[in-house]
């Protein structure tokens, strides 16, 4: 696959090392725009007529891609991937959620009539959307860049998009056995919809996901359970661990997002996935980033547990002390990249470890 | 008799039991709820201030234990569908004046944001505490925030946001709500604020947890 990164081959074997815990990716959260022509002489789109075309008119939104791939950077190892994200959560959307786009974000609603069934019904026009999206920028890259799978999530997080979290949590206690149906059903749906995407995103089986900067030689995701800050870790064994095996067992290459200080309670369990490849790592607004100190030695506890490890926001002058603390096998560092002469420094601190 | 029921009832308020029906928790499965102890209670002859009393240190236990992590948010979530369940038995007496709250608390999600459940929470054991509350709901607008501390001369409020970028959209309503009452206590929380950022907006107080909230509101009234 020849694409408008030229240096893609290394970066994928940077990757394939990186899911073995093995080795160093440097890349950044998306991208920034490249210095110099663009690789294509690609027009912009007319601008949006609303959010509405924004988000969910998928020619326009695959011109509008193209348009800003053609002059992204993908120096380093940041991915030529078009993100074609439906919301955080739109799985959710797929069985019975509303989805509605603003200026910032897609926003998850959730369903007033929801009768506690998870359908899936084809004809889902949010469902439609994500292959219609999907398909129409597939068509547009030609090759020159992947198309990201956008990012469904799963299990707790996505029930509470149908019900409120109000009642999901209520209902873990009250309900449990119903709960865990749900949940099951959920899964089901999950990997039918995914399935679906990667048949039309993935190339020679290769994919990538729309956030978190990954890449896989086969089925690649991403996993969260954002809502496990409120539950006990008992709970969590019971009502996330599961499902999130299942995932595990069944995708190829997995990154579980760890959100938030509250979440540390949940990485024993998370570690003993024995199927996980990677756990990734936000400590919340308000806390230090991704590169501070103070993640030393949750960085450690993961690798020990034989997870790689994905450190966000990490600013240029912590990068070679997270090396020389955390070492220099499976960790993926997303820097706050502000410019290309940035990430060629990056680069002159990680290659002497690498 | 009384003293016997108030102490099951604040029981149940403690440990979730909601009513007859509830299957939490599994220990007092079977027995009646805050519904019925309620009920019965009030039937005995207590006096609604003395269960609203009960009540209210009920929920201070699960406030304190939430704080301390012995119990998490779906615990905590029942404790106070439990402390509902037995305010509803007493809406009569804070009709008549018979029994008085601490005061008014009004509560919403900022514009822009369409998340509740850090929000309900807070209401809730805010509610739990003896307060009345009035919940604006989610995206509230500067203007809808105005009328209903207008609406509620004396209200505290409580404002609260759960995304970088719809926490920049708190200081608008605080300066538009100090604009035509500069009294009016506010108090912000959600998960990407901080003390500081709380100060830095001009809002009189950051609540981490709803215990904080609690709290800092029975410091307006000491």
């Amino acid at each position: 696959m020849q694409t408008w990164k030229t240096n893609f081959e290394e970066t994928k074997q940077h990757y394939l090392n990186w899911w073995n815990h093995k080795g160093i990716v440097l890349t950044m959260w998306e991208h920034l725009q490249k210095d110099g022509a663009p690789y294509a002489d690609v027009a912009a789109p007319a601008p949006h007529k609303d959010m509405n075309q924004f988000w969910f008119d998928p020619q326009w939104r695959a011109d509008y891609l193209h348009y800003t791939m053609s002059r992204n950077s993908y120096m380093a190892d940041i991915l030529p991937v078009a993100n074609t994200q439906l919301g955080p959560g739109s799985l959710a959307a797929t069985i019975g959620a509303d989805l509605e786009g603003r200026e910032d974000t897609i926003w998850i609603r959730e369903n007033a009539g929801f009768d506690g069934n998870i359908r899936f019904d084809e004809n889902n026009k949010w469902y439609q959307l994500h292959l219609d999206l999907l398909k129409a920028c597939k068509a547009k890259a030609q090759g020159n860049y992947l198309v990201g799978c956008p990012d469904l999530v799963e299990g707790l997080d996505t029930l509470a998009s149908l019900k409120g979290p109000d009642n999901v949590l209520m209902d873990m206690i009250l309900d449990p056995d119903r709960t865990l149906e749900q949940l099951q059903a959920i899964n089901d749906v999950y990997f039918k919809v995914f399935d679906d995407i990667y048949d039309i995103i993935n190339v020679d089986g290769e994919m990538a996901f729309c956030y978190f900067s990954i890449w896989g030689p086969a089925k690649t995701s991403k996993l969260q359970c954002d809502i496990s800050i409120m539950i006990s870790p008992e709970d969590f064994r019971i009502f996330a661990l599961p499902f999130l095996k299942q995932q595990c067992d069944k995708i190829d290459y997995t990154l579980y997002h760890l959100d938030g200080v509250d979440a540390i309670r949940h990485l024993d369990a998370l570690l003993e996935i024995e199927n996980l490849s990677a756990i990734q790592w936000t400590p919340g607004y308000g806390q230090p980033q991704g590169g501070s100190p103070q993640w030393y030695d949750l960085y450690k506890k993961i690798i020990a547990g034989g997870k790689s490890i994905m450190a966000n926001w990490v600013t240029l002058d912590e990068l070679q002390p997270l090396l020389d603390n955390v070492g220099n096998q499976g960790l993926h560092i997303n820097v706050d990249f502000k410019s290309e002469k940035e990430i060629e420094q990056a680069l002159r601190i990680v290659e002497k470890y690498r | 008799m009384n003293q016997e029921l108030l102490m099951k009832l604040s029981e149940c308020v403690e440990f979730g039991k909601i009513n007859l029906a509830s299957p939490y928790p599994p220990t007092m499965k079977g027995q009646p709820g805050a519904d019925e102890y309620t009920k019965e209670a009030l039937e005995a002859g207590a006096q609604p201030s003395e269960i609203l009393d009960e009540l209210v240190a009920a929920m201070g236990k699960v406030g304190q234990k939430f704080t301390e992590n012995k119990i998490f948010v779906p615990q905590m979530l029942l404790s106070a569908k439990a402390m509902s369940a037995a305010m509803a038995h007493l809406k009569p007496f804070f009709a008549s004046g018979a029994v008085q709250r601490k005061g008014t608390f009004i509560i919403g999600t900022v514009f822009g944001d369409l998340h509740d459940i850090g929000k309900n929470l807070v209401a809730m054991m805010v509610e739990g505490a003896g307060w009345e509350v009035i919940d604006l709901g989610i995206d509230v607008k500067v203007e809808k925030f105005v009328e209903a501390v207008q609406q509620h001369p004396g209200a505290a409020l409580g404002i609260s946001a759960l995304l970088t970028t719809t926490m920049v959209n708190i200081q608008p309503v605080i300066e538009a709500v100090k604009a035509v009452s500069p009294d009016t206590k506010i108090i912000v929380g959600g998960a990407p604020l901080s003390a500081e950022f709380a100060a830095s907006i001009g809002a009189d107080a950051y609540g981490k947890t709803p215990q904080d909230d609690i709290v800092w509101l029975d410091t307006l009234i000491a």
